[in-house]
């Protein structure tokens, strides 16, 4: 079942430089209880469209045009008062970096009450503490951390709070971006399998957003590539894996070392476009091994092959 | 042959301690970075330091090329003792062993063009005249694949993206070709695509020239790839030591099978046992007793709090400083 459904998505950022086509022409839709892997460059739109789903865009950013329907109602079309009930309690995000995200001053006992206490009005301050004290469990810290500042905890413990304040409302959506790439690997491997547990328990909807190909695909049950400001390819992240379709997919995987293969890298030639300028056509035409005389005229269309979406003129 | 040896390397950072600990104690805190470490590095191998931050495997590099001062043990390249050497005997070293850092947008001067970047050390090193380093610099540039490199000469590290400002940086390093050159995660901060072609720029240079790395990393993949020979470190100490089949395929000390058990893969159906350990990396300052992994190790006998495991050969040219073994 579906909770989200973008449509025909277009984030642009007004710079002084010109118009940053970050995100053009995106359309994906997220099911109930799966995790999504949006892979892509640094560039490729992937935040943008993370950040675009909550509504907390940088002010030079605007979405042009598109849908996001979220459970049914359109999000853009919402107010902002509207807009800040679902925020948190309904999608919450995860950022990369916790020490920015959290408020140094305040304990982390109550960031986490401040925030049951904003979207439900009707408990008291001795209840929302009793769930503050059961989410952080849930996460793996011990109830007596909640006096604790930021500052004395570790980069895992606090990226921990992170998903205890994102999950604490019980939200239906998280978008988590970039969430252990500030940590290393054992931390990392903790925080997904947390992110796992939580997604199976609450059946909550996780979209994670990395630059890593190989967490998505060990981590998510669907991947899905963007690439300078649009979505390339979306399926099951096993098939994606082992038989990918766009030749962007295939640059990826074959340009990644891996710990457990024996094989030789192949670099995916020359640079990603500047988005204020994108080359004509395909996007990633000028970089592409197997390109062909339309690839460069036209936009190819996006075509559903065995129950994966890729948008490539070789498919079309 | 040998090019390198570090014998029971030494380095402890002395800690600031607050107004009010000086009058209540006398002990001096340090920070074990480097905690008595010894290994070898071979003529044209690629030896890899792996490792989670603050495990000292950029510290022991920083020794190495002696930016940092050891504290004891010794440190042979190319069969000079260069442990304590000042100045003015590293001076000519400094020719042969180059460094190579993470930032490609902090190691480069942002006032300086790339060119005079790149073709100032061969002027501070007296070998060449500024035109013929000129003449230098631009093949070099060309070779590390800046082309037109005249117009690359020109421009300032601000005008280049972060893999392209990594090139120049590798440029420069490769300038004076160099023998030895220690690697400190010079791809963490490429973007992915881009990784495989700086990874190949490096492996081209060490088999032109036959060059010798230390190659710094917290990636295991990129060290599978890169290495000949891989040592992960833990809190100071090197736990094991293995040429990189052998490591990846065998992995004996439970923290090395605890990274691999952690680092993604496309292929998790490769995955062994899954070793999980407690809690977080402790703080190097009162480094845990005995085996420095045993209040996290779920498999730590009695011994492991008491004695300190040596590193131990098992064959296969593998080392392994576990009480288990």
């Amino acid at each position: 079942m579906t909770l989200l459904e973008i449509r025909n998505l277009k984030v642009y950022y007004y710079t002084r430089r010109g118009i940053v086509k970050a995100v053009d022409d995106v359309s994906i839709s997220l099911d109930r209880g799966e995790m999504v892997g949006l892979v892509g460059e640094s560039g490729s739109g992937k935040s943008t469209l993370g950040l675009s789903i909550i509504r907390v865009l940088p002010p030079q950013a605007k979405v042009v045009s598109g849908n996001i329907v979220f459970d049914g109602t359109d999000l853009l079309k919402l107010s902002e008062k509207e807009m800040r009930k679902i925020r948190g309690k309904e999608i919450s995000m995860v950022f990369q970096d916790p020490l920015t995200s959290l408020d140094p001053l305040q304990k982390i006992g109550d960031q986490l009450v401040e925030t049951v206490l904003e979207h439900e009005r009707n408990l008291s301050r001795k209840e929302a503490l009793e769930i503050a004290k059961k989410t952080l469990q849930n996460v793996g810290i011990p109830p007596e951390r909640m006096n604790n500042y930021p500052h004395q905890l570790s980069g895992g413990q606090r990226q921990r709070v992170m998903i205890a304040l994102a999950t604490i409302l019980k939200p239906k959506l998280i978008i988590a971006d970039e969430p252990t790439t500030a940590l290393d690997v054992i931390v990392q491997d903790r925080i997904m399998d947390l992110l796992a547990s939580l997604k199976k328990e609450l059946g909550v909807t996780v979209l994670l957003i990395t630059h890593d190909l190989a967490l998505a695909a060990e981590k998510s049950d669907k991947i899905a590539v963007m690439y300078a400001g649009h979505l390339y390819e979306y399926g099951a992240s096993k098939d994606m894996i082992s038989k990918p379709l766009h030749p962007y997919t295939q640059g990826l995987i074959d340009s990644i070392p891996d710990v457990f293969v024996k094989k030789e890298i192949r670099e995916i030639k020359g640079h990603p476009p500047d988005l204020v300028n994108p080359p004509k056509g395909c996007r990633f035409h000028p970089r592409c091994p197997l390109r062909m005389d339309i690839c460069s005229e036209k936009e190819p269309p996006i075509v559903k092959v065995n129950r994966r979406l890729v948008r490539c003129w070789l498919y079309a | 042959m040998t090019v390198l040896t570090v014998l029971n390397l030494k380095k402890y950072f002395p800690l600031q301690k607050s107004f009010i600990e000086q009058l209540i104690t006398r002990k001096k805190l340090t920070v074990k970075a480097v905690d008595n470490i010894s290994f070898k590095i071979n003529v044209g191998e690629v030896f890899s330091l792996v490792g989670e931050s603050g495990c000292g495997k950029t510290t022991t590099g920083r020794l190495i090329v002696r930016l940092e001062r050891p504290d004891s043990g010794k440190i042979v390249f190319e069969g000079q003792d260069i442990t304590f050497a000042n100045e003015k005997l590293l001076r000519p070293l400094r020719r042969k062993m180059q460094i190579i850092f993470q930032d490609p947008y902090a190691s480069l001067n942002p006032r300086m063009t790339i060119g005079d970047a790149v073709a100032e050390p061969l002027i501070i090193h007296g070998i060449m005249s500024k035109m013929e380093a000129r003449e230098e610099a631009l093949k070099m540039l060309e070779s590390v694949g800046l082309t037109p490199p005249e117009t690359f000469y020109k421009a300032y590290p601000h005008q280049l993206s972060g893999g392209q400002r990594q090139r120049v940086v590798i440029a420069r390093a490769m300038i004076l070709k160099p023998k030895f050159v220690v690697a400190d995660e010079p791809v963490s901060m490429i973007d992915v695509s881009l990784r495989a072609s700086i990874l190949k720029l490096l492996m081209k240079f060490k088999n032109t020239y036959n060059l010798t790395m230390l190659f710094i990393t917290h990636d295991l993949a990129v060290a599978r790839l890169i290495s000949n020979t891989i040592a992960v470190m833990y809190l100071g100490k090197i736990v094991e030591m293995a040429p990189v089949d052998e490591l990846i395929e065998n992995p004996l000390h439970p923290y090395t099978k605890a990274l691999l058990s952690s680092v993604p893969t496309i292929v998790p159906q490769m995955k062994k046992e899954k070793i999980v350990l407690r809690g977080d990396v402790p703080s190097p300052i009162n480094p845990p007793s005995g085996c420095r992994l045993h209040p996290r190790c779920p498999l730590a006998m009695e011994k492991c709090v008491k004695e300190e495991p040596q590193l131990k050969y098992v064959g296969n040219g593998h080392y392994v400083a576990c009480h288990l073994i």
